[in-house]
Order: C-alpha cells, then structure tokens, then sequence
C-alpha cells in the first residue's frame, strides 16, 4: 500500500471497495463476491493463493444472485397497491 | 453479445495472434482463434505469426494495414508493458495513428497462467480478443501533447546540496536561481568545525590541487586542517557567486510556485534590510572568517533584524523549466531531555561551535546518542550523528590526548569503510563506548551521567564536566511550508518524499521538480554533494530537450455537463485539476496529468473522459464479456 | 411561528438583503414553492401543510410492508399533528434547494432567502461544499419538523442550527424574538437522535442475504425509469446525468437494467444524499430509495466518520473524505 504508481491511487481502491462491500451485501449480494487485495510485484505465491481461495469461496456461494434474473410478471403487483 | 459502431466511419480492424514460438501456441490453438476473429465485427483481416514482434512480424503488420486499408489494429500476443511502443511506432510508420492500435495479452493471461486447462485457455483467449476487438472499435486517434520549456532552473536552499546542484548545472550552460533564506549561503556548514569525512581522507582542503592524491594522506586532524570545512564551504559559494550564469538571492522566501514541467514561475520575497546589514558585517569580518561566524549569529538572533522584515522587502519573479527542492534540515534542539541547558549539557552542534570559537575547556566527556531520535515520535535514525560523535571525540582527543570521552549509545551507525575505520581508531585512541537501553535512557545530573549497563546487568555512574547531546536532523518548518506551497509530498517525519525510493530516488512524482540532500534525508556533505550533483543531471536531463512531449493518455473535463463539484480535484494524486469558478467547471492541465483515471472514475456524471480509457470503450469491453 | 418566519422575510425583504424568499404558498388551497419577492405577498407565505393531505411517506411505508396495523397510529398522530402545530411547520415538504439552485444559476449575483428544514440546511451545508451555491448568497430562516414527521422520516436531525422559536413569543425581547435565528437549546422535541442504524435498515438487515436480494429485486424490477428520483433530489444537480448514459444503464429497457440503475444512484448518493426521503416520495413505483441511500450513508459515517450534511464541511475537509463514484 502506498507505493501505487499512481500515489494514493490503491487507498483510493481501498475506499472504494471498502464503500461497495457493504452496499452490495445490504442489496442481497454476498460482500464475499468482492475482493480486493493488495499485492507487491514480489509476493506471486501470495497473488495465486489468495485466487485460488477466492475461487474456492466463490465455487461454494454457487452462482450469483444476478444471474437469475426475476422474471417482471412473477412479481405480485397488488400487494403494492396503495 | 452485443456491439455498438461508431456511426462515423467503417471500422477495419486487422488482428495479428502471436505464437510466441511455443509459448502460446503450445497451450492456445491459435489457427481457430485467428479464424475466431473473423467472425468478430468489425474485423476485416486476421492471421497468425510464429513472432509478431521479429521484424517479419512487424513488416506483415504494416504490409496488412496499407493492403486491407486497415483503419484498427489488435495484437494479441504477450504484455503492453513491454511491447506496445514497438507495435504502435509501427503503426505509425505505416501510417496509422498509433493510438488505434489496442494490445491483448494472452501470454501471460491465458497460456502460461492456465497451461493445465487447455480449454479454458482457448476460451479465455477467445474472451479476451474478443474485448480488446470490442474496445478498438471505440479507439479515437490522438496527437502526443507538446509544450515548450524554459532552460532555467530554480535551486531552493543554498546549503552544501543547493550549491553542488546550482554549480554543477551552471558548469552545463544552463541559468539557475539560487533561493537561500539566509543572508549567506552555505547551510550547516557554515557551522562545523570539521568533517567526519575529512578524517583520513584526502582533505576537501586539497581537493582541488592536483599533487593531494600524494601528498595529503593525513592520519587525523592537524591544526592546519581545522578551518578545512570553511574552506570547502567558501570555495563552493565563491564558485557559485562569481558564476555569471548563477543568480543567488539570499534572505528570500519562497511565495509561490505555479506551473508545470519546463513552464514553472516562482515568486519569491527578499528581504533587502536584512542582507544589507549582514553583507555590512561581512567587510568588517572579510579578514577574519572564523570572527565572522560569530558575529554573524550574534547579529542575526538580535530581534531588531526580524522588524525589519515586514518593511523593505523585494519581490523577485522568474521563469524556470526546472525546481531542485534543496532545503536541508535543522538539528534537533532539545527541550530539558537529558538535563539539556546549553552549558554544562549542550548539543553536537553547540560543540563545534565552541570548537570554532576556542571556548571549548572541558576534560571529561560524556556523549549520548539518539537523544530524540529513534523513540515515538521521531522514530527515524538520523544516520550522521554516531559519525559526527566519533569524530568530534577525536577532535577533543587530538586537542587534548589525556582527555576522558565516554560515549553512551544504542546502536552503533558507522556505516562505510572510512566510518568503521574511525571506530576502530577511537576505540584505540582510548574512548569508551557503552550500550545504553532505549527503556531506561541515562540519567543527567549535577555533572553525573548515570545509566544501566546491559552487556553489563549494573548501574554505572560517570562524572564529567560536559555532556554532549547527540541529536538529529529534522525538517526544518519552511521545509513545510514550501511542501504546502508547491504541493510536494512528505513522509511521515516530514522529509520531502521522492517518487520512489529505489527506481526515482531523486524525483518527485510531479514532473519536473527534483530534491537533494537532507531534505529528503539526514545526509553527509559528501552525500549531499552527490545528490546534489545527482538532481542536477536529473533537471539537466530535462532542460537541454528542445520540447517536451507527452503521451496523449490524459484525461479531458467537458465543460458543458461539469458541475464544478471539485470530486475531480479532490481525488486527483497529481494536483492536475484546477478550477475555474468563472465557467463554474473544472479543469485538467494536460502537461500534469498523468492519465490514472481517478477523476474519470469519480465524476458523477461523465464529464471526465480519460483518452484511450473512454467510458465508451471501457463498456464495449465490458459489455464484449458475455 | 409561522407569523415569525413572515415578519422574518418581510425584514430581509424589506432591507433589501435579499432579492427573494423562497418558501411555501398556499393559494386556493394548494400548496407549492414559491419566491416571495414583494412583502405584501407574505399574506400567503405557508409552512406546509399542517391539515392533513394524504401522506405520502409513510403510505410508502405501508406499500411495501403490506402491513395496516400503522394506519391508525398514523391517524392519530396526523391529527395531533393538526392540533400541535397550527401555526408550526406542516409535512408537505418540497425540494426548496433545488429549486434555489436553479434559479441561483442564473441570478448568480442576487442573494436569496429560504425556508428551511433540517434536511434542507443538510442540503444547503452539502451544496455549498460542492460550489453549488454561495454560502454569501444564501439567508436560512430554519423551521423544526413535528415530531411525527420526524419519526415517519427515521430523521437524525429534524431542525436546522437555527430556528424560529414559539417559546420566544412570551419571553424574548423584541429584538430576539423577530431575530428568530438565536439557536434554541432546547431541542423542539425528544428523542433528539434516532437510534442507528434506522428501523428500515435494521429490519432488512435481520433478513438473510437470499430474501434481502429477493425482497430488493422485487422492487427495482417495478421501477419505469422515470427518473423521478433523481429529477426531485436536491442533491442532483449534474447538467448530465449518468443514469442517462447509454454505456451504463442500456436505454430502451424498462424496468431499467437493475440493480445497476439504481445502485449507481446510490454510489452517487453516498456522499452527498442528505436523506431527506423526497425520492421516496416521489417514486411512483414506491420503490423504498431512501432506505437504500440511509444505508450509504450508514456505510460512509463508518468508514469516514461524517454524515453528509451533517457537520460543516468546507471543500478543503472533504478531501479527506473516502472519495466515491460510480462502478
Ligand atoms: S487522470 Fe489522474 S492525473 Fe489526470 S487529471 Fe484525472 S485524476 Fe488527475
Ligand atoms: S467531478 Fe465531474 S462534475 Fe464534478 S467538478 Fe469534476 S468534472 Fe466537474
Ligand atoms: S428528514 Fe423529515 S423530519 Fe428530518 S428535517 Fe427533513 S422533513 Fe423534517
Ligand atoms: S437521494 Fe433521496 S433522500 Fe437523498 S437527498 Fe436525494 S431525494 Fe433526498
Ligand atoms: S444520479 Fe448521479 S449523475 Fe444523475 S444527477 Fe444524480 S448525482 Fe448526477
Ligand atoms: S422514481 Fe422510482 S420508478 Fe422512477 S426512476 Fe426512480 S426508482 Fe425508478
């Protein structure tokens, strides 16, 4: 951290990501699906490690909750009926 | 999948697959990804080559562009890092502009990565020409941005660095200015008595003569040598004086820097009164230097010289292409640690300068090292204090052989051949080193030094009749300010902080301005020096260009939709974006942009285009996905 | 109070320190924004609507959580409401700022008085950090919401720094009483803080992950891009909106391409949504927005410390702001 090509360009990433995490998990979508670490050009174990976990997590949550879209005529309209 | 064409003209794009020997076409069928990318829209000419990069790959590329009236070109084959400048300048030479060219590494991101799971390479390598075909479609030419440069340079700091550095790019041809905030340049130095890199060496006295590398191999300090530091320092400022190409103005401040790289402005403020009476001093003291510094100090901490700061002073403005941020750092003045009060207890500085004044007396020394340093706080090692104790313990030896020197330290710093060298011969010459505890520092009073001893597991108590406080370099408080007035980055102790430590060691991340010497970190004059000599080559790097060119990846704000909600400006790392409360939009100097793309990202509403990185492209890449 | 807030702006009006009020005007019994720029039409200056219009809040409320049992607690505090505050601040609220910021942009040299609500001056707070508008150009005569408008909004902070007081009727000297921009110590009602996070957020986070996304779909997927949202914010005041842009949100698709649309609103949101629920309101398709944006708000007084709008910012503080966008 810090030594961002960009100067502070990965706290920014940090931010961001710290932001998204929660707001995607309080629309229903497991914060796990995103991950973001931070990597020296040095630390390549690490790098495939923290993938190959972050694969296994993903292969166990199953498919996300965005690809089974909701069909717009199965939602109950009346019960929003003023 | 879908794809949307720019409407304007009829996109042909030609894809070149890399075989890279076996590298990639070992794991990735490249013939059916070649055919692949015939059915992509778009794509009027694809084929595959053993080494795109050999010069026969390079010919078929050009060869296919004027052929196939080829108006996009994508390679797919290793990384942009290394390889794009070479496949774009080839573009170019065929007539296209190179920033239609869009690179697709499948190397390292699908053969090498995935050479266990061949499908899932040839898919991934699908995938991903499949978006780098997507984002050419979306490429826009562009032109590199030039810009003109003024062949000066600022120097900030006229300390032993700010001077090797203006001498040095003087010496090129260049025109510098010399900013010191005191009325004589000359920084530290002007201070010290000796150098702890004189002892043993060559003295900088004889640098200069050609027969020093026979003659002057001195074992120690003789008394001919002790005014060797003035005589170093003076030479260097006369230098610097009588240079017609090196304008130095002392008692001046900086005020304000504006600008970019090889266009920067600088206004500074001279305090004309305050120059006046020290130069008046410095007639009556020209025959006797060592008188000088003292009257000089004298005059100086009188109060009445700092009324007049706020009357006669003189504006300077000057153009330069290039700023070499020299400002050095002040020692450590300590606040009652240690029993501090600057007679009986006194610091490494205050030593030399009883030194020079021939007030020095005592028999029995006692030295304390790291005193504020290397404790929460100030948790840096200065690095030049243990060597400056040494040799100051040598120079009272040498005064007075009998004399009882008791060094208290933590660890030892003597790093270098010459350093450790000196070590030894104190530890010879009879002066006593003792480790002391950082949790149970040594104790001060009444003339007694009182410690625990480690090495030893008991207390020890020494008398002396001086103490010596060995404390370290900090950034001075105009190092600060002028951080806050041009915008430069510093650590946390407050030195100046360099792009990077070990690739740019001398640059700062904005264009154009460079720093030396201890402002960056507590250094020796020797490293000073070489830094010094070390920006200036940097800057000259710069300034004997005839234009600056740049690449055309930088960021753009359209100043019909922008808001001026300065999201922008608050994200950029690079301070490129201004505003302009006139329009009421924000900005982006190109010359300073660096094309990261924060801004891009952080605009709500898509005023920021970052070129190459169009939101445009980015989504057709995205979109290209599934 | 409401022959305060008049007595106030027909001051500023009549000295010539502003060149309007913006405020509420009750005309042939409607009620709707309106800049007072003469005293004498004072006589219809409103403060809302204190007599009982359907509100539009908590049949949100009702809409989506399919529940009736509220319906007469409301009542009653509908008409407590009535009684309370005759003369007080009613609870048709409008997006007074945005309206200003309007017709700031093209009056730029003329200095302006407004009505203001808690959320309002969270607004106004946030707007002037953001260079839309001129803090120098600005009056606030502040107002505090009724304490069932303020439950209704789960609201942190119904009252401005300042507001028009009764209490000083009987007791203030005359001076202090036309003032009316003296801060009260007593806060106009209790609990001066809602607990956090808000029951709306607390009651979505009990949910598992699965129903949450189900519960939250179900409702984007309502949504007719009508932009509503977004058109009543006050704090959207883009000349271009992204929502608009055909690489982000695909148009020609209705419900937009969610969560997308409505997730990029609330990365937007985050730092500058100063929850004044107008969106929920305005939403036809009664899609809960609000609890959305609370939620990001949530997020960013965690991790910065500040709430947007809620303390003074000057653009040089938020620099040190987590710093958000969209994506
Ligand atoms: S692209 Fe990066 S450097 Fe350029 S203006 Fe935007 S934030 Fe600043
Ligand atoms: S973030 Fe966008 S709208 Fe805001 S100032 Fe920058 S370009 Fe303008
Ligand atoms: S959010 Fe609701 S209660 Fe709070 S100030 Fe605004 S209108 Fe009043
Ligand atoms: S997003 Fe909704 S609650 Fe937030 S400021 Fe805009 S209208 Fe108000
Ligand atoms: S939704 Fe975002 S882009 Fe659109 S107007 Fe609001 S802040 Fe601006
Ligand atoms: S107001 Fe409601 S329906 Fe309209 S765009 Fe916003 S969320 Fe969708």
């Amino acid at each position: 951290m810090g030594e961002c090509h960009y100067l502070e360009g990965n706290y920014t990433a940090q931010k961001r990501i710290n932001f998204l995490k929660p707001l995607i998990n309080f629309v229903g979508i497991e914060k796990e699906r995103l991950h973001a670490k931070w990597v020296s050009s040095a630390q390549a174990s690490e790098l495939v490690n923290d993938i190959t976990n972050f694969i296994d997590d993903l292969r166990e949550m199953g498919p996300s909750p965005l690809k089974s879209k909701i069909n717009p005529d199965s939602i109950k309209t009346d019960r929003y009926k003023p | 999948m879908q794809f949307i064409h720019p409407i304007q003209e009829i996109v042909r794009t030609g894809v070149f697959i890399c075989h890279c020997g076996s590298n990639i076409a070992g794991i990735v069928d490249c013939r059916s990804l070649t055919k692949y990318c015939l059915t992509l829209p778009g794509v009027v000419h694809a084929t595959d080559n053993l080494y795109t990069c050999s010069e026969a790959g390079i010919r078929q590329i050009m060869e296919a562009i004027k052929n196939n009236d080829l108006n996009r070109v994508v390679v797919a084959s290793c990384s942009p890092r290394t390889h794009q400048p070479l496949f774009q300048s080839a573009c170019k030479e065929a007539g296209l502009n190179p920033y239609l060219f869009e690179m697709v590494n499948i190397r390292e991101q699908c053969s090498w990565v995935h050479a266990k799971d061949l499908e899932g390479a040839n898919k991934k390598s699908r995938d991903l020409v499949r978006m780098g075909v997507a984002k050419a479609s979306f490429l826009k030419p562009m032109i590199e941005i030039e810009s003109s440069l003024v062949p000066a340079a600022l120097v900030i700091g006229g300390g032993v660095a700010g001077l090797s550095a203006a001498t040095a790019m003087a010496g090129m041809g260049l025109r510098v200015f010399l900013v010191e905030k005191e009325p004589q340049p000359g920084g530290l130095l002007n201070n010290l008595y000796s150098l702890a890199s004189e002892y043993q060496q060559p003295c900088v006295h004889h640098l200069s003569e050609p027969e020093y590398q026979s003659s002057c191999t001195l074992q120690h300090f003789s008394s001919e040598h002790q005014s060797s530091v003035r005589h170093y320092i003076d030479d260097l400022i006369k230098q610097t004086e009588t240079n017609p190409d090196i304008t130095v103005y002392t008692s001046s401040q900086i005020l304000s820097v504006t600008g970019y790289i090889g266009n920067f402005e600088f206004i500074a403020k001279r305090d004309i009164k305050r120059d006046a009476v020290q130069n008046n001093i410095e007639h009556v003291a020209v025959q006797n230097r060592s008188q000088d510094i003292v009257a000089r100090n004298n005059v100086i901490a009188k109060a009445d010289i700092e009324s007049y700061l706020k009357e006669n002073t003189e504006r300077i403005r000057q153009k330069v292409g290039c700023i070499i941020v020299a400002t050095g750092a002040v020692p450590y003045q300590p606040d009652k640690e240690f029993g501090y009060n600057g007679s009986t207890v006194i610091t490494q500085m205050e030593l030399e300068r009883s030194f020079l004044d021939n007030t020095f007396k005592s028999d029995r020394v006692v030295m304390i090292q790291c005193v504020g340093s290397r404790t929460s706080g100030r948790e840096y090692c200065s690095k030049i204090c243990c060597m400056t104790a040494v040799k100051n313990a040598m120079v009272i030896k040498q005064k007075k052989p009998d004399s009882e020197i008791h060094i208290l330290y933590r660890d030892m710093q003597m790093y270098g051949v010459e350093n450790e060298k000196m070590l030894w011969d104190a530890r010879g010459a009879g002066i006593r080193f003792y480790v002391y505890n950082e949790k149970e520092p040594p104790v001060v009073e009444n003339g007694v030094v009182g410690f625990y001893d480690p090495l030893m597991g008991e207390f020890k108590q020494i008398s002396c009749d001086l103490t010596v406080l060995s404390t370290p370099l900090t950034p001075s408080k105009e190092s600060g300010c002028l951080a806050k007035i041009m915008k430069l980055p510093v650590d946390h102790d407050g030195f100046f902080l360099e792009a990077h430590a070990k690739l740019r060691p001398l640059d700062f991340s904005a264009d154009g301005i460079f720093v030396c010497g201890s402002a960056r970190y507590p250094a020796t004059s020797m490293e000073a020096r070489a830094e010094g000599l070390g920006a200036a080559s940097r800057a000259a790097s710069v300034l004997f260009r005839e234009r600056l060119v740049k690449s055309a990846i930088v960021a753009k704000i359209d100043s019909e939709t922008c808001v001026m909600c300065e999201d922008c400006l608050k994200i950029c790392p690079f301070e490129a974006i201004t505003r302009n409360p006139e329009k009421m939009v924000c900005q982006i100097n190109p010359i300073l942009c660096k094309g990261c793309g924060c801004c891009a990202a952080a605009c709500p509403s898509q005023s920021v285009t970052l070129a190459g990185f169009e939101h445009q492209q980015l989504f057709a890449q995205i979109r290209a996905i599934n | 109070m409401i022959e305060h807030v008049k007595t106030i702006a027909k001051q500023l009006l009549e000295s010539g320190q502003i060149t309007g009020f913006l405020s509420l005007k009750k005309e042939h019994g409607q009620i709707g924004p309106h800049l007072f720029q003469s005293v004498d039409q004072l006589d219809y200056l409103c403060l809302g609507d204190t007599t009982g219009t359907e509100n539009r809040e908590s049949s949100t409320e009702e809409r989506y959580s399919g529940t009736v049992e509220s319906k007469p607690e409301i009542e009653t505090n509908r008409a407590s409401g009535k009684q309370e505050n005759q003369s007080g601040a009613g609870k048709s609220r409008y997006p007074l700022n945005k309206i200003l910021v309007r017709i700031s942009r093209n009056y730029p040299s003329d200095c302006f008085g407004i009505l203001v609500r808690g959320c309002d001056e969270r607004g106004l707070k946030r707007l002037f950090a953001l260079n839309q508008l001129d803090p120098d150009k600005v009056v606030r005569v502040g107002i505090a919401c009724p304490q069932d408008l303020a439950d209704e909004c789960e609201c942190l902070e119904p009252w401005p720094d300042k507001w028009v007081n009764d209490t000083e009727k009987t007791d203030g000297s005359e001076k202090e009483k036309i003032d009316g921009t003296e801060k009260s110590d007593k806060a106009p009602h209790e609990p001066v803080r809602q607990k956090l996070p808000c029951e709306s957020v607390a009651r979505l986070e009990s949910l598992e992950a699965r129903d949450r996304f189900d519960w939250w779909m179900e409702h984007f997927a309502r949504c007719i891009k009508c932009y509503g949202c977004r058109d009543i914010c006050p704090m959207c005041f883009c000349k271009e909106c992204s929502l608009q842009d055909d690489n982000l949100v695909r148009t020609g698709e209705i419900p937009p391409e969610y969560p997308v649309f409505h997730l990029a609103r609330a990365v937007h949101m985050a730092e500058r949504c100063i929850d004044c629920g107008l969106c929920s309101e305005a939403c036809p398709a009664a899609i809960p927005l609000r609890t959305l944006y609370k939620k990001a708000g949530d997020i960013m007084s965690n991790e910065s410390g500040v709430r947007p709008g809620y303390s003074d910012l000057t653009p040089s503080d938020i620099g040190n702001l987590p710093q958000t966008g969209e994506y």
